[in-house]
């Protein structure tokens, strides 16, 4: 149960933070401000019937499942938050799990010689993106650009279930160099 | 079959709406957005007066739920301190009915600062709660603490008194410059030139520069000497403290950012140091450099800093 006064002090202590967030993924005032102006009403609406244990977790999850619908319905400039993304995606790497990576894999657009291409993202995993530049002779950046442009190029089959490959992606990777990353 | 062309990020995000999501790719989702929302900070450049957007917000809220405002309550309080000075000084005075919109002014781990209309000027140190009207009409100008620590500046202007309220204590001051501190249980105002009066529900004190007025709930009001007025030099923008005893530097630490420490003994309290606080460095950067100077280790736990050596 919450009160007038806590909710003023729970208002005061965590509005800040939550909109910089929303500010930092749509750089949109006006859908900022709608989000925490929402989250806060909610809260308020049910007062009464919430047992919240973490209070901050509670309105950061609730943000977050606003911005990503807001994204969903593509009420911002999306590619702020997806190059955020592809900067997270790629510094990452090597904490996933090859499970998330051989999913991926699928989604990406197929490639010349398939086995070559299964090697790839369990390769970035495995050497890192320095090693891997190094030995296609690239820089980084290359790279880095690589895998940020075959993120943004997920093929899925339009209804629902992500389907069947179809060719592009990491493709200039291997064009650079098609004889590589074969161990 | 159709095909489309999408981001990774809409795929997940489409995937996690449908509940369709492996954990894996669930984690990705969330430990993105839990990094995000870790650096996310306030950017005045971009995102403009913090006192203006939390004003709106709040106004909207309140707009849309009626929500029974706590300040009004602190309002009552204030009338009636004020009823209370007038009838003892036998002025009239009207109070105006259209009260005008209030801000609400938040710090988090950094000081901020602002000037109101009457050129009145504060300063709040971090995690301090702070509202003020967008313009003074009326015979007095009426402003509240309600959490953490303010150095206040008021605009001389005799004929409009300026008060403060907060939970335990309201100050009433002509013109003059002072420092407000408010504990969980302990509020203190230290007046550093000009006079001030301070009143609870049943007391009334008097303070001249260099005293101070410390209310508890067990002891009530209690005036005493201030023995060391550097340290309400906190609000400035650079600070230069020249062997100082840890003991006083903490306490104008924690003015200037809402914390505490607590020392493992007592003889840490007397190691003097010489230090140079620039404005806007971030706590840990002081404490750090208390770490250099003196080997001791200050691990912050929240608003808590434990120092031992």
């Amino acid at each position: 149960m919450i009160t007038s006064k806590t909710f003023e002090s729970i208002y005061t202590q965590h509005w800040e933070k939550l909109y910089a967030f929303c500010f930092r993924m749509t750089r949109d005032e006006h859908i900022s401000q709608n989000i925490v102006q929402d989250i806060f009403t909610n809260l308020w609406e049910r007062r009464t019937e919430l047992q919240i244990l973490s209070t901050e977790h509670f309105l950061f999850r609730a943000a977050k499942n606003q911005v990503l619908k807001e994204y969903r319905n593509k009420r911002f400039d999306t590619s702020i938050i997806e190059e955020k993304f592809e900067d997270y995606f790629i510094d990452h790497i090597p904490t996933f799990e090859t499970e998330l990576l051989d999913k991926l894999y699928t989604l990406l657009e197929n490639l010349p010689e398939k086995r070559k291409e299964i090697l790839v993202m369990s390769k970035i995993k495995e050497m890192g993106i320095e090693q891997i530049a190094a030995e296609l002779n690239l820089s980084k950046q290359t790279v880095k650009n690589q895998i940020s442009s075959a993120l943004k190029q997920l093929r899925i089959q339009a209804a629902e279930t992500p389907g069947l490959i179809i060719p592009l992606g990491l493709y200039v990777l291997f064009h650079v160099n098609n004889i590589l990353i074969i161990s | 079959m159709a095909k489309k062309i999408t981001h990774y990020l809409d795929y997940l995000t489409d995937r996690n709406n449908e509940s369709s999501i492996s954990s894996a790719e669930k984690k990705l989702l969330d430990d993105f957005m839990q990094q995000e929302y870790n650096g996310s900070k306030w950017n005045t450049r971009e995102m403009g007066s913090k006192a203006d957007i939390s004003a709106h917000i709040y106004e909207n809220i309140k707009k849309d739920n009626l929500i029974k405002s706590t300040f009004k309550r602190y309002y009552k309080y204030a009338i009636a301190a004020v009823l209370a000075a007038i009838l003892g000084l036998g002025i009239l005075f009207k109070s105006s009915h259209n009260q005008p919109k209030e801000l609400l002014m938040t710090t988090a781990s950094v000081t901020d600062s602002v000037k109101l209309t009457d050129g009145t000027l504060v300063y709040l140190a971090a995690h301090s709660t702070f509202k003020y009207p967008e313009h003074f009409n009326g015979k007095i100008r009426s402003v509240e603490l309600l959490k953490g620590n303010a150095f206040f500046k008021v605009a001389k202007d005799p004929s409009h008194p300026f008060i403060i309220t907060s939970p335990q204590i309201k100050t009433k001051i002509l013109g003059t410059s002072f420092h407000i501190s408010l504990d969980h249980n302990k509020s203190t105002v230290t007046v550093v030139t000009g006079h001030v009066s301070v009143y609870t529900k049943k007391q009334k004190t008097f303070l001249r520069p260099n005293e101070y007025a410390v209310f508890t709930s067990a002891d009530g009001l209690k005036k005493q000497r201030a023995d060391d007025m550097s340290l309400y030099s906190w609000y400035k923008k650079d600070i230069e403290l020249n062997q100082v005893t840890l003991d006083k530097v903490f306490t104008l630490l924690g003015f200037k950012y809402g914390v505490y420490f607590t020392a493992e003994n007592e003889r840490i309290l007397n190691t003097k140091i010489t230090l140079y606080i620039k404005n806007g460095l971030p706590l840990q950067n002081i404490l750090d450099q208390i770490n250099y100077i003196t080997h001791l280790k200050l691990r912050p736990y929240g608003e808590r800093i434990n120092v031992s050596n």
